[in-house]
């Protein structure tokens, strides 16, 4: 008997085409990346975190995400194929646990995404001072230079002059290369002449503050869930997002893992706290001034003043993406979901955007509080909690929508590891939740240590009720919640995707219909 | 004959003294490979159903770019989504629908200099009225409330699914934008589909969108 041999693929211009645009592995991985910072994170999150939680625990806190997220991520990139919006976490939680927890995931997200990038224009001062002292002899006040900063964000976001990709590809390199020779030089210059293992031990986690610790390093690691977005354009959705995924938080956790811990071992596991508490973010340009010479230091600030506006700029364009997929979809008004017409940009949601960081931008400045602490860290830490919560509630989602669609990916990726990450997670959501006082930096009774938790809870019930409003007096809006722009798709006869309970097509609908049509 | 499908979107989609575009490429490029589908879809050569096209009749259309168009499709049966066609024409459509409008002398293409840009071709009406005439159709069919039908009806939704009733709808009474977003979504079933996949493909370029 003949068997069939496989038929020869065939000749396609319609895969040739389409492919030709298609990314690979180190394309995602440089956008995921490019994203992500890391400049900004190691002289502004890290040293900010030694001073405001005096833990040493940091980067094997780091380590501990970074394999959290590894796991997490196998359930995640095994759903993105099935869910609409994949980029944004609310759409799993619509797939997963119910459109009313979709929208309730939506809330939470722009909450925490305005607190990340409007909690940057508190950090750009710090990072740009020193150059404009040393190099003009200026000493503006810092909200002059976020304000600058506002209006380049703005006008980039508006004009969708997203930064060139191989320009942030360059910027993104220089920054590793710094990172890299800065921790390298802080390695050859211990503190007490010896190099200290103390910052890695793990002993660190079973301290006090371990929940802070662990928030701190998912801030660190906000974007790696951006590969999926890029599903549909990659060159092998099954193996490049996947790949590209795993490979960010790995590169991501072992960066900031080295960078960190270096720092502790320049400066002396013992003082860390005290010298990040007196240096700010200058702790590591300080080092790398005594290391390296002086021109060192002015190379990192250049660049962290540069980190800074591309993660404004970056989060910025996730943040009015987030309000564009949401008007698309009818669960912000329409308008939210329109495009400037000559630019293509999403300028309703951009203006939004903008507009609320004018807001709080001024209100610091004419309140005259710390831009450092209290906008860059405290907004930032918001909003890293706020990413945790909706990670852990994602990873609930995974775990359910597997239960319920039990087909086409292995146990380890359907069962086992979404069933460990989901269990991990919650326990660092308790961990984290305990110690918001630490992760804040404030004391055990200063009122953000309730209200901060408490406005993620608000904005959590109000997204459900708004589902559950949307359920009853808009069906056809609360079909397309968590399917971003394919929203559009929800009222299409037999689409691929569910059809809201009551039937659209009425009697009603069709005598309408004749009056409108011929 | 009546105009192609794809001319009409073209002049809706561009100035019409000027030619300049009115619209992102992203969503012209789209709107316009919608509009060739349409086109094959109104000489009843490929049916769609639930997101997907088949081909219907193989004799070829008279017009060259459907008869090419057609013919990619019938080479290719191992693609039948839309979403996936949109994606492919959206390549090429520009370039081919410029290319049957210079043809027939509609347009005459002009290169644009600027500087530190790459050099931009603009399209330039010849004739004023046949430019601004699909424009002048549309409007004028939702001021007076008429019901629509093929094609009036598809472009109408086609400018609505890209984003250039924007401009379309601007000086229009409350009552004919009402009208317009009404008939939209009761639009009948291959029409709406056609449409609602180019808004998806419009709308999710915008979130995927890198440089």
């Amino acid at each position: 008997m003949a068997t069939s041999a496989p038929a020869p693929p065939a000749f396609s211009p319609v895969a040739d085409t389409l492919a030709a645009n298609r990314l690979g592995v180190p394309q995602v991985v440089f956008f995921v990346m490019s994203a992500a910072t890391p400049l900004t994170v190691v002289a502004g999150v890290v040293t900010t975190s030694y001073g405001a939680t005096g833990l040493l625990g940091l980067p094997i806190a780091f380590v501990c995400v970074g394999l959290l997220l590894a796991l997490f991520s196998v359930g995640y990139v095994s759903m993105a194929r099935r869910v609409g919006n994949c980029g944004a976490f609310y759409s799993y939680l619509a797939k997963g646990l119910g459109r009313p927890a979709g929208v309730a995931g939506a809330w939470v997200a722009l909450l925490a995404y305005n607190a990340l990038q409007i909690g940057l224009y508190g950090a750009i001062g710090a990072a740009a001072s020193p150059l404009l002292q040393q190099w003009f002899g200026l000493a503006p006040p810092w909200w002059l230079i976020a304000l600058i900063a506002w209006a380049l964000t703005a006008t980039f976001g508006l004009l969708r002059v997203d930064v060139n990709g191989a320009l942030l590809a360059v910027l993104l390199l220089t920054e590793v290369a710094v990172i890299g020779v800065f921790s390298a030089a802080d390695l050859l210059h211990p503190a007490g002449g010896s190099v200290s293992f103390a910052a890695l031990s793990p002993g660190n986690l079973f301290g006090p503050g371990v929940g802070a610790l662990l928030v701190l390093a998912v801030l660190g690691s906000v974007g790696f869930e951006s590969a999926v977005v890029f599903s549909e354009e990659s060159k092998n959705p099954q193996r490049t997002v996947p790949m590209a995924t795993y490979l960010s938080v790995g590169a991501i956790a072992a960066l900031y893992t080295f960078a960190s811990w270096a720092m502790t071992v320049a400066v002396g596991p013992d003082r860390i706290v005290a010298v990040a508490r007196e240096q700010g973010t200058e702790v590591i340009f300080n080092l790398a001034s005594a290391h390296l010479g002086a021109s060192a230091a002015t190379i990192g600030h250049a660049l962290f003043t540069t980190s800074l506006v591309a993660a404004m700029i970056a989060f910025h364009n996730t943040t009015s993406r987030y309000m564009y997929a949401l008007g698309r979809e009818g669960v912000l008004p329409r308008r939210w979901g329109r495009t400037s017409t000559a630019t293509g940009s999403p300028h309703v949601a951009s203006l939004t955007q903008s507009a609320l960081g004018l807001i709080v931008i001024l209100a610091y400045a004419l309140a005259g509080w710390d831009p450092l602490v209290t906008l860059f860290y405290r907004g930032g830490t918001s909003g890293g909690l706020g990413v945790l919560l909706l990670i852990a509630a994602t990873s609930i989602a995974v775990v359910v929508y597997f239960l319920r669609h039990p087909f086409g990916e292995n146990l380890w990726r359907r069962r086992i590891a979404p069933l460990a990450a989901m269990l991990t997670l919650g326990v660092v959501v308790i961990l984290a939740l305990d110690n918001v006082d630490i992760l804040l930096g404030v004391p055990a009774d200063h009122a953000l240590v309730w209200a901060v938790p408490v406005a993620f809870a608000v904005a959590a019930a109000l997204g459900v009720g708004w589902g559950l409003i949307l359920r009853a007096a808009q069906p056809q809006v609360y079909a397309g919640i968590g399917l971003g722009a394919k929203a559009a798709l929800a009222s299409m006869p037999g689409a691929a995707v569910p059809s809201p309970r009551h039937s659209t097509t009425s009697a009603l609908d069709s005598t309408a219909a004749q009056e409108l049509w011929r | 004959m009546a105009p192609a499908l794809a001319d009409e979107f073209f002049r809706l989609a561009h100035h019409d003294t000027t030619g300049k575009p009115l619209l992102h490429p992203r969503a012209t490029d789209l709107g316009l490979a919608a509009a060739l589908l349409g086109e094959l879809f109104a000489e009843q050569k490929i049916v769609i159903q639930d997101g997907r096209l088949y081909p219907w009749q193989r004799t070829p259309p008279s017009d060259a770019l459907a008869h090419a168009t057609l013919d990619q499709l019938l080479a290719q049966p191992q693609h039948t989504e839309v979403r996936v066609w949109l994606g492919f024409l959206s390549a090429s459509a520009y370039a081919s629908v410029a290319d049957r409008l210079w043809r027939a002398g509609h347009v005459r293409p002009v290169t644009g200099r600027r500087l530190l840009r790459r050099d931009t071709v603009t399209y330039v009406p010849t004739d004023l009225l046949t430019a601004a005439g699909p424009w002048v159709h549309l409007t004028s069919i939702l001021r007076r409330g008429e019901p629509v039908g093929w094609p009036e009806g598809f472009l109408l939704c086609l400018t609505v699914a890209t984003g250039l009733d924007a401009f379309l709808l601007r000086d229009l009474p409350a009552e004919a934008v009402d009208r317009c977003r009404r008939l939209c979504a009761a639009a009948p079933a291959p029409i709406g589909e056609l449409t609602a996949i180019t808004a998806a493909a419009v709308g999710d370029a915008v979130l995927s969108y890198r440089t």
